[in-house]
């Protein structure tokens, strides 16, 4: 009887070793597999953009032409804005400065109707 | 036999492979892969804008632009002449007009320095900096050889030389890198400079950056934008009308200044002779003086307004205080004798009639009443002889002799303004406590600034209480009365109630007073019971008249009713 039941613990602890190290396979399996997926997925993300070097460098210098643009357009909006000009072109369309300035005042009479 | 032989030299072919490839990749590792890196990865540096000028009411009195650097390989041009001869013509175009007398010789003196800079057997040579974009597309569209440029970013002041003196102008330091001089440029130059950045790429055989390569950055940051006080509408009033009194008096320069006297800040501040900026290098660098913060002068009977402020403060005197003998004729101190301006002397003239008819002797007289002692403690209090610190880089202040060295003269003269020595700056700063209800206020030309994350705003700092606002209140009235019944209301527009006070003062030279040479001033603010601005007109060496009456008070008052229109302020009489 004791070795009936000894037996039976060899198997069972057997079994669980079996258990065990299938699973662990079965892990390392799946990592190397992500490993690989990973590779792949680099080699082909590096494959697909090593065209592209050519692409950022010309969208850099879009980005640098509309910038230089930018400022150019800016300056010359704030040169063309300066004080001494604004007067030219003011007087040009006729707007002097005001002499004689007149201002109506509460206690002034004004004029009503009911 | 041949066999072994050939197993013999192939094994050893191996061996010596194998020895090279050991040297190279762990003996030479480091030399070597240092120069694939230098092959494949480049470094560049980001600029850094520098920081922009705003007005107060969103101008833009700074900015930065781009320029050229037009460089050449001299192996690489063939025709030599004829590239000489295109690129002279564009540059000297961009210089000077064809029209004007010198463009040939300018011409010439290009075509002479690109002709030696090509001659020379060098692979970069820099044949013309700062070159504008317009120009840089003419020469580009000659399509010459071995022309290329560096792009690099100069300063643009819009405005010209408008407010030339407050800004300053960036130039260079020892080292070649951009610095701020004078005024906001150079106060701020640390704030206002940007902090270059860094990156680097792997870039493959045809310089194009590689995306799955080494990348690191590290990005530049801007120079903090500034928005000032300045109102380009003020300024540029202030700035025509000093300019057609310094013409109409013949004065030798002039200044005014404009501030708040509730808060400080610096409405417009302008200084004759003046320079632009863009162009400094062309001005002399006595141009370059700000004369409102850089410039000392005795301020003559304006101060009258101070003394008379301390000594109502101190109740010695009030308005109606009447003058005893001191006032009946000329006050002798020791070899000294002090008039009046017009030699003319009132029996029971009241301190009203002091300030009034700028009389010295009523002056002396509150002087005798304070004592030394106080006379000496008003003046700093008022923040005479310290530096206002106001945000311009070229402040100066003149020195306040030590309290021992005084002598009863100088106690005497100090009372009208001479023998004592002010920046226009002080000058309005200590005025502004009548104006203001008795608080010194720390003048300020920058409102805020703009950080990349938040606006820091530069609030008004009160820096005295010199005065009680009872004293503020009696000295302005007497000043209005100054206005009405002196001299100077004749400029004064009638319905507005103007505080003010005439200065004319002369030029002390090595030792002694030059009897021709004189400081014309007037100070003064308006509306005078709610005051909007506090202002200074000073001329110097005018020479149509010497009087701050008929100089400086009608630029006063031609500003003045221009800003009353400019702030729509209804008048008040």
């Amino acid at each position: 009887m004791k070795r009936i039941i000894l037996e039976e613990k060899r198997r069972t602890m057997i079994a669980h070793t079996l258990r065990g190290s299938s699973s662990k396979m079965r892990l390392t399996i799946g990592c190397l597999t992500v490993l690989l997926i990973i590779l792949f997925v680099e080699i082909w993300v590096a494959n697909r953009t090593s065209t592209y070097g050519d692409k950022i460098y010309q969208l850099k210098q879009s980005q640098a032409r509309l910038e230089l643009e930018n400022q150019v357009l800016a300056n010359s909006i704030a040169a063309s804005s300066a004080m001494v000009l604004l007067e030219r072109k003011a007087n040009l369309l006729g707007f002097n400065t005001i002499n004689q300035l007149d201002y109506i005042k509460l206690s002034d009479k004004l004029a009503s109707a009911n | 036999m041949r066999l072994k032989l050939v197993k013999l030299i192939y094994y050893s072919f191996i061996f010596l492979i194998l020895i090279r490839l050991f040297y190279w990749q762990i003996i030479r590792f480091d030399d070597m892969s240092a120069m694939a890196e230098k092959q494949h990865l480049s470094t560049s540096s980001l600029s850094a804008p520098r920081g922009i000028i705003y007005s107060e009411d969103g101008g833009i009195y700074a900015t930065n632009k781009p320029v050229y650097t037009l460089f050449s390989n001299p192996t690489l041009i063939k025709d030599k002449k004829t590239a000489v001869g295109e690129l002279a013509n564009i540059l000297a175009l961009a210089k000077i007009e064809p029209t004007d007398t010198d463009y040939k010789k300018q011409l010439i003196n290009i075509r002479e320095a690109l002709n030696n800079k090509l001659n020379q057997n060098l692979s970069w040579v820099a044949l013309e900096r700062n070159i504008e974009l317009e120009t840089k597309k003419s020469i580009e569209s000659l399509k010459i050889p071995g022309i290329g440029f560096d792009e690099n970013s100069a300063r643009l002041y819009p405005e010209s030389s408008s407010a030339a003196n407050i800004l300053g102008f960036v130039g260079l330091d020892k080292i070649g890198n951009p610095k701020g001089y004078f005024g906001i440029e150079g106060y701020y130059d640390r704030q206002l400079t940007g902090v270059k950045g860094e990156i680097t790429e792997e870039k493959d055989a045809e310089g194009l950056p590689i995306l799955m390569g080494t990348f690191s950055l590290q990005d530049s940051k801007k120079g903090y934008d500034l928005t000032l006080n300045i109102d380009r509408g003020v300024q540029y009033i202030v700035e025509k009308k000093l300019k057609l009194g310094l013409e109409k008096y013949g004065a030798k320069s002039g200044s005014v200044v404009v501030m708040d006297p509730f808060t400080g800040a610096i409405l417009a501040m302008a200084t004759f002779p003046n320079y632009d900026p863009n162009d400094y290098t062309n001005y002399p660098k006595d141009s370059f003086k700000n004369l409102v913060v850089a410039d000392s002068y005795e301020p003559g009977s304006t101060f009258k307004t101070l003394i008379m402020a301390a000594g109502i403060n101190e109740n010695v005197v009030k308005p109606e205080t009447i003058c005893d003998e001191t006032c009946e004729g000329p006050v002798a101190i020791g070899e000294y004798k002090i008039r009046t301006h017009d030699n003319k002397y009132r029996k029971k003239e009241t301190m009203q009639d002091v300030i009034t008819q700028s009389d010295n002797t009523g002056m002396v007289f509150v002087g005798r009443k304070l004592g030394e002692d106080k006379v000496f403690d008003y003046i700093q209090r008022f923040g005479i002889g310290k530096l206002t610190q106001v945000d311009l880089e070229d402040e100066i202040t003149p020195d306040l002799r030590l309290r021992k060295d005084w002598k009863e003269i100088d106690y005497a003269t100090a009372t009208f303004g001479q023998g004592i020595a002010v920046t226009p700056i002080q000058m309005v700063k200590a005025v502004a406590s009548i104006a203001n209800g008795g608080y010194l206020m720390e003048p300020h030309v920058v409102k805020n600034i703009n950080t990349k994350n938040k606006i820091s705003e530069i609030k008004p700092k009160i820096v005295g209480n010199p005065i009680s606002k009872e004293t503020a209140y009696t000295v302005k009235e007497m000043m209005v009365k100054a206005v009405d019944e002196g001299e100077a209301g004749g400029y004064a527009p009638k319905n507005y109630k103007i505080a003010g006070k005439t200065g004319t003062a002369q030029i002390p030279i090595a030792g002694h007073y030059d009897a021709t040479k004189y400081v014309a001033s007037f100070v003064g603010f308006a509306p005078a019971d709610n005051p909007k601005f506090i202002m200074l007109v000073r001329y110097v060496e005018p020479t149509s008249s010497i009087y701050g009456t008929s100089t400086a008070a009608p630029t006063f008052f031609e500003i003045a009713k221009e800003l009353f229109s400019y702030y729509q302020i209804t008048p008040d009489r």
